[in-house]
């Protein structure tokens, strides 16, 4: 029988060293609040109520400018020339979307996330009070606003409302009568998820692999005619691409490098982009967040199988499907 | 107020009662982020991860039963500690970290509560600085080095005492056994 002797101890309740212990409650009061709020405008940016308006241009801010890509094209070809950098990586990593730069999506993008960095250029940074706060929320209104007359200018139906799913299961039995994606993995770090009024669908999950070990992945589909797209930062010198058919017949893109593997296709109505947090060598520690055990099955390393696997296993008919009835 | 009370004030919103936790448990907290990052992290990443270990709290208090905050606190406070030092590619491998004792058979087997009692006992027992040592290294995952450098030891010392803390500890969890 096999013990991790770093996990026994603080689970046995050992006590640990004295000293050090020179926090200061007020320092950290103040810290605590300022996170709670920050938390609280992200959430209500993040998920609104059905009917009113959802914000969804933060989240996919920094990856427009991109080549045209084609069915099938490499993820080279989708690379938007621009570089995230994080505090948290060695190296920039490359940024890809599905985006075409000459669609009218892309250019309603380029232009609300113009709005929004002029008026969240004004915004204050670091603790704010409640004054800011108000004003911070009366400005997340004047953006969504803008979303909205450019989503109207280009033609594009605007996302109006988005409902949170917390499983496969659900997603599945809420807006598809059949299997959409892979079963979920009891092992997953979370799973979670939510579907909107333009077909488009976004869920965080893991998937048990075929030798036995679980592999956490996001999907996020963006449906065409809508004001929606997906994109993903990775290092693009280190996957390793190829065309899969799946068992329904549909051809996929498959890429996998040492922490981080993609699946991309584009279907009929809509473009579905999945990033797997692991590759050849083990999990991609940059999502293993401290909520949750970072020692459980994400650290699985996948293979070209594997992917392949997943791929057989997701409903491509029913994702488009979907979207098709979102464009309407 | 007491403990379950707070809690209570807590699920429901109160952010008073975090207040109150924070006041009562930064210390506490505090005490395990920093000897597990620094000094491989700035000061003031180490205060973050402290106020992030609030803010799970804050976020969590639903799931943390009676008389659980301090366990609750003390297991974010390492995970997050480590996410960072994962990070920032600081973590340090640990001295065989896995424990390999015979499988009891299935009138023999440990409950939960006689093997975290035993760990307690076999880690007390330890004489010092051997449970400094065991306890930087497992607990706060300091590496060798660190340790051998904080208290001016060399390096094979460090290892030495580390592999008598696991036998003692080995011993513990198969006391008993044939």
């Amino acid at each position: 029988m096999d013990i991790k002797i770093s996990d026994l101890l603080p689970d046995s309740g050992v006590t640990g060293l004295p000293g050090a212990a020179d926090g200061d409650p007020k320092r950290v009061r103040e810290a605590v609040m300022r996170k709670i709020k920050e938390e609280n405008m992200n959430t209500k940016r993040r998920i609104r109520k059905p009917s009113r308006i959802l914000l969804i241009v933060a989240a996919v801010a920094a990856v427009l400018s991109i080549a045209a890509i084609a069915y099938n094209s490499t993820l080279r070809d989708m690379t938007s020339g621009k570089e995230a950098d994080s505090p948290y990586r060695a190296e920039p990593r490359d940024i890809i979307t599905v985006l075409p730069q000459d669609s009218p999506t892309y250019k309603a993008f380029e232009e609300v996330n113009e709005f929004r960095r002029e008026v969240q250029s004004q915004q204050p940074t670091g603790g704010v009070t409640q004054e800011e706060f108000e004003q911070i929320m009366a400005d997340n209104e004047r953006i969504n606003q803008k979303y909205l007359e450019v989503a109207e200018k280009y033609g594009l139906k605007p996302q109006t409302e988005s409902t949170e799913v917390r499983s496969v299961a659900e997603l599945g039995a809420t807006i598809h009568n059949g299997s959409l994606l892979p079963r979920d993995d009891p092992r997953a770090i979370v799973t979670f998820g939510n579907y909107t009024d333009i077909g488009t669908i976004s869920y965080t999950g893991g998937f048990t692999l075929p030798g036995g070990g679980v592999a956490d992945y996001g999907i996020q589909t963006a449906t065409k005619g809508t004001m929606s797209t997906v994109g993903a930062a990775v290092y693009l010198d280190e996957l390793e691409e190829w065309n899969h058919t799946t068992d329904d017949g549909t051809s996929v893109l498959l890429a996998i490098g040492e922490r981080k593997s993609l699946l991309y296709v584009e279907l009929e109505h809509c473009y579905v982009l999945a990033v797997l947090r692991t590759g050849s060598e083990g999990a991609d520690v940059e999502i293993v967040t401290s909520e949750f055990d970072w020692n459980r099955g994400t650290h699985t390393a996948v293979t070209r199988e594997d992917l392949e696997y997943f791929a057989d296993n997701i409903g491509f008919a029913g994702i488009d499907a979907i979207a098709e009835a979102g464009q309407k | 107020m007491d403990e379950n009370t707070a809690l209570e004030r807590l699920r429901a919103g109160d952010e008073a009662a975090l207040g109150w936790f924070i006041d009562r448990y930064t210390g506490y907290v505090t005490t395990i982020v920093k000897n597990m990052l620094l000094p491989r992290v700035p000061e003031s990443d180490a205060e973050e991860a402290v106020a992030d270990v609030f803010l799970a709290l804050w976020k969590n208090a639903q799931r943390i039963g009676p008389g659980g905050v301090r366990a609750y606190l003390g297991g974010i406070a390492r995970n997050k500690s480590r996410d960072k030092l994962r990070s920032l590619r600081a973590d340090v491998p640990l001295e065989d970290d896995v424990l390999t004792i015979p499988s009891p058979g299935p009138d023999e087997a440990l409950t939960e509560r006689e093997l975290h009692e035993r760990t307690r006992r076999a880690v007390d027992s330890m004489s010092e600085p051997d449970r400094e040592i065991f306890l930087r290294h497992y607990f706060y995952c300091q590496g060798v080095a660190e340790i051998a450098l904080a208290l001016d030891m060399n390096t094979n010392t460090v290892k030495t005492r580390l592999r008598r803390g696991r036998e003692k500890l080995r011993r513990e969890l198969t006391k008993g056994e044939a």
